[in-house]
């Protein structure tokens, strides 16, 4: 039950570490991707687009956070994809992820052909593949990108949906151009193009295509929303493509900055703004994030690469507003933004080096990767992150241990620290003499052990292998709880432990 | 007066049709309450909502006076009373309450009111095998249903920290929960139902009821039950105990954390272990062994054969050694934790400045999201509940919330704010409602400034002084508000210098 307050919703459950405010009214300015432009064209019939829409079937395996030493079972997913200059074929990340065995097939061909993942972006749910067989798509023609739809036209998708073999291709209406959380990472915001063109599983991966040009890649559909497909816009692949251009996909980069607008008249005389100056007030910045150093808390941020922010942290973009969050977005890691800003009555300009901050891994899902752990004297420790959240299940921001979830959504916000650090938890005991007997045995924070503290999996490992006293000692984050282990049994135990339970490993880093 | 309603009570029978001996004699025991009762609206702390009804029982003792629960006539505007099933004019005001404990009387005035009924006697004991009888009024049904004793067990009570034994009992009456009283074969008072979940009954037992009447009749203030205020932790592990200096096998239960004001404060320490109280020895999982009700909870010691005021020995391990240490016993009232559960009758303290709705933070509070409360409440409110109850020290005794944004133009871009915890007013530290009205009398530069916590969507909240009164009383007027503030009914406890609790 939510709490009715004049309509407006709890937002406590939101996420806000990139800055994404919900923007009203969005169209945008075209962006031009010159990246793909330069092939030359074969004027367009439907036939072509259809030749160049790719099959793609993944045989993927992830690891299993909750038994870390374990991998899941092997899973099929079909999805889609097409081809694109220099033999490569684009999908979405999330079809092609934690990929064990890949194949592609291309359009009436029976014929399965091993491929690879080039690059892959988890943060942008883009992936571009190469097929194995050199010289395979030499005879399909690419696809070129065009630029982005206008509201209201109409788009075509074309895909392998619902898992038939044979291609399909529906049509809808461009309806809105808004900024969206991608569900792969859940913790990345970008524009996402919205259209009632009917997008189902299987669909993820195929272009979405405009007078014969790719304008996006659909991957989404909302759940609770009747025929609303979402398709990755030709901006955010367009700022993927140019990632990729040295070979390697460096990411998003953050600002890191949290801030707060400007709407009230007070605040705005209060930070000492002139009359229609306007901007929004830094209230805190990450550690170790690209703004820590040169912002400081309080600084009235004016201006993002020359446009200047109304009090919401909206700037003008073509014929809408955006957030200035979305500026920042389309840089590339590595290059820099140019703020303007007010601080103590000074108008001052800033250059600031772009990074993504250790935060966002923290808080994304992670694939590609397997889960990292250490197991001694049958305690299972791990870093505390959203992947060890969701071992609670789908409904883990409910159902999980409130504590734990404290530590996670909650502290890291009051010491902003943490958020540079791999937090490390006590995440379940394997049941064994030499353990039974402590009292807190699942789901703790460990804040210190022998009285170092702990900030990643390597220092806990140190603490306790470093350490020749009798008794370790494990000093958790909640409720002032503590445990200690006999280190001479626990160090006896360890193989047997190990063996017992099928742990063939006692540590990932 | 006993012989007289005695009398009429026979007189009655004649008319009634047949019940067993014991039945007829505890329906003229019990009584029916009907309590209006009217809670402060959580999030428009000025006005009261809807007032509802319950219809709890009541047992005559005493006095004469009713029992009953103290859960069951919170936020009481009426009381009536009905006898024999039938409303009567009479009307029951709050003798004495003690919510720590959860028991109330009441006293009716009207003249020959209790001519008609019998006194309860107390029975001796608690019986710990057996079935009794649980009984009540259903409309003009009187209900007596077994009800199987189960076992006794150390619970919280209802509306405070404080630790009490409660018999446990499977119950054939359905819906219960409501103060019934429970009798034994003789007819005698055997204890009064706290709570029920599905049919397992939760009723204190009159060991504490004996305590609790003896205590309100006694000439002199009102002394409460003692708390223990120090939270344990099982000390089962060997090698815990032995890092600790415990050899041999673990007794006795580790100290995690101390509360400000409790009885333990000052005396133990954190990661002390706790071997006896009052000479009883203490196992690991915190139990001793009661003579009669076997193995419970060691905070029972306190209750059962304690007062406030007792000075208790007890014998700790502390840094390897053997202490034996006195603890002065102190009663612990809800309103000395961080986060109370409840304000008790008093209307919530609350400010409306400028539009900002602000007020304490309490269980009450948490309560409005509902039955689901404990899934639907923002994180950062719920752990503060669960975690930080304990966390009360002299400088930090209350949470201020600001849970809403009245709109109007003076307030814009803070309209979307709630439940947010305040930080700092105009540079002041905010601890209490009074803190919050003194700090908005001092504007700093011809602005108030409100710091929110960092959890919060925004740090800042800034308002220009010079228009804070004209839009305040605009405000009020607005939304139809009475007042712009409401101080406490009185100032939070003193629990005396703060204890060692951090380590």
């Amino acid at each position: 039950m939510a709490k009715k307050r004049y309509g407006t919703d709890q937002h406590h459950g939101r996420q806000h570490w990139r800055n994404l405010q919900p923007v009203k009214c969005l169209i945008l300015v075209l962006i031009v991707l010159l990246v793909l432009a330069a092939a030359p064209q074969v004027a367009g019939e439907a036939q072509r687009i259809e030749n160049s829409v790719v099959r793609i079937v993944n045989y993927s395996q992830r690891g299993n956070w909750y038994s870390p030493w374990n991998q899941n079972r092997v899973q099929q997913a079909t999805g889609s994809g097409f081809i694109i200059e220099g033999g490569l074929v684009m999908t979405n990340a999330h079809v092609v992820s934690d990929s064990r065995h890949l194949t592609i097939f291309l359009h009436n061909d029976p014929e399965p052909h091993e491929a690879e993942v080039h690059l892959i972006a988890h943060d942008c749910d883009l992936a571009l593949l190469r097929p194995k067989e050199q010289g395979l798509l030499d005879d399909v023609p690419a696809l070129d990108f065009g630029e982005l739809p206008q509201l209201g036209s109409s788009v075509v998708t074309f895909g392998y949906p619902t898992g038939g073999t044979s291609v399909s291709s529906t049509r809808g209406i461009v309806s809105r151009i808004e900024p969206k959380v991608y569900t792969h990472s859940n913790a990345d915001g970008h524009l996402a193009g919205r259209t009632d063109a009917a997008i189902n599983p299987g669909n993820s991966g195929g272009p979405v295509v405009q007078r014969d040009r790719v304008v996006g890649v659909a991957f989404e559909v909302a759940a609770d929303l009747q025929s609303v497909g979402y398709f990755i816009p030709t901006e955010v692949i367009g700022r993927f493509m140019r990632d990729v251009t040295d070979g390697r996909y460096d990411g998003y980069p953050d600002l890191g900055a949290k801030t707060s607008g400007m709407e009230n008249i007070a605040a705005r005389r209060k930070a000492g703004m002139d009359d229609g100056e306007n901007g929004v007030r830094v209230d805190a910045i990450y550690p170790s994030s690209s703004a820590d150093g040169l912002l400081r808390v309080g600084d009235i941020l004016l201006e993002v690469d020359g446009s200047p922010l109304a009090n919401d942290g909206t700037v003008a973009d073509g014929d809408g507003r955006l957030n200035f969050g979305m500026l920042v977005d389309r840089h590339q890691m590595g290059e820099t933004v140019k703020l303007r800003v007010l601080r103590k009555g000074e108008r001052i300009e800033l250059t600031v080096p772009l990074v993504r901050f250790h935060w966002s891994k923290i808080i994304s899902n992670l694939y590609d990767v397997l889960p990292q752990y250490y197991v001694y004297g049958g305690l299972v420790f791990v870093p505390l992150n959203l992947e060890m959240l969701k071992t609670f299940g789908d409904e883990w921001i409910t159902s999980g241990d409130m504590a734990l979830l404290h530590e996670f959504r909650v502290r890291p916000s009051e010491d902003l620290d943490l958020t540079t650090q791999d937090r490390v938890v006590l995440l379940r005991r394997l049941n064994h003499p030499v353990n039974v007997d402590m009292a807190w045995n699942r789901n703790q924070v460990v804040e210190r052990v022998n009285g170092r503290e702990i900030k990643s999996l390597g220092d806990l490992i140190e603490a306790i292998e470093t350490h020749d006293g009798d008794y370790h000692l494990f000093e958790y984050a909640s409720y002032r709880r503590f445990g200690v282990l006999g280190r001479e049994e626990a160090e006896r135990s360890n193989a047997e432990i190990l063996e017992r339970y099928g742990v063939f490993k006692d540590r990932n880093l | 007066m006993r012989r007289i309603a005695t009398s009429l009570a026979l007189l009655l029978l004649c008319s009634l049709p047949v019940f067993g001996a014991s039945v007829e004699s505890t329906q003229s025991q019990v009584v029916g309450l009907v309590v209006t009762h009217q809670q402060w609206d959580p999030d428009r702390p000025w006005a009261k909502r809807n007032p509802e009804t319950r219809t709890p029982s009541g047992v005559v003792i005493e006095g004469p006076y009713i029992l009953t629960t103290a859960w069951m006539i919170a936020d009481a505007t009426f009381i009536q009373v009905k006898k024999h099933g039938r409303t009567t004019q009479a009307t029951a005001r709050p003798f004495l309450v003690d919510r720590s404990i959860n028991l109330a009387l009441l006293e009716v005035r009207a003249p020959d009111f209790f001519e008609d009924l019998h006194l309860s006697v107390l029975a001796d004991e608690t019986p710990t095998i057996g079935i009794l009888r649980t009984v009540r009024w259903n409309g003009q049904q009187f209900e007596s249903v077994a009800s199987r004793v189960k076992r006794f067990e150390v619970q919280e009570a209802y509306l405070s920290d404080l630790e009490h034994v409660f018999l446990l009992a499977q119950t054939d009456m359905s819906g219960g929960g409501w103060a019934e009283p429970i009798f034994d074969d003789d007819g005698r008072l055997v204890g009064i139902t706290a709570s029920q979940k599905g049919q397992q009954a939760r009723i204190i037992p009159v060991e504490i009821i004996a305590k609790f009447l003896k205590r309100a009749t006694e000439p002199g203030p009102y002394r409460s039950f003692p708390g223990f205020g120090a939270y344990p932790q099982f000390n089962q592990n060997p090698d815990l105990a032995a890092y600790l200096g415990q050899a041999g096998e673990p007794r006795g239960v580790l100290i995690r954390q101390v509360a400000w004001g409790g009885s333990a404060c000052r005396v133990l320490e954190p990661r002390d272990i706790l071997l006896s109280v009052n000479g009883m020895p203490i196992d690991a999982e915190g139990f001793y062994t009661h003579p009669r009700l076997g193995q419970l909870k060691f905070t029972h010691i306190l209750t059962d054969e304690h007062e406030v005021g007792d000075t208790v020995p007890i014998r700790v391990i502390r840094g390897g050694r053997e202490l034996d240490l006195e603890m002065t016993l102190r009663a612990y009232p809800d309103s000395l934790t961080l986060t109370p559960k409840l304000h008790g009758d008093a209307p919530p303290p609350y400010v409306v400045a400028g539009g900002l709705v602000l007020r304490e933070f309490d269980l009450d509070y948490l309560r409005s999201w509902g039955k689901e409360w404990a899934k639907n409440a923002p994180l950062h409110l719920k752990t503060r509940y669960y975690q930080q109850r304990e966390a009360q020290r002299p400088d930090r005794r209350r949470i201020v919330l600001l849970t809403s944004v009245l709109p109007s133009p003076y307030n814009v871009g803070y309209q979307g704010l709630s439940d947010v915890v305040v930080e700092r007013i105009n540079d002041t530290t905010i601890d209490s409602i009074p803190d919050v009205v003194a700090a908005f009398e001092h504007p700093v530069n011809g602005f108030h400034t409100i710091v929110l916590e960092p959890n919060s969507d925004r740090r800042e909240i800034v308002l220009d002084a010079s228009q804070f009164d004209s839009a305040t009383a605009e405000i009020l007027e607005h939304y139809g508000i009475p007042a712009a503030s409401r101080m406490p009914s009185s100032a939070p406890p003193d629990g005396g210098p703060a204890c060692p609790g951090d380590f």
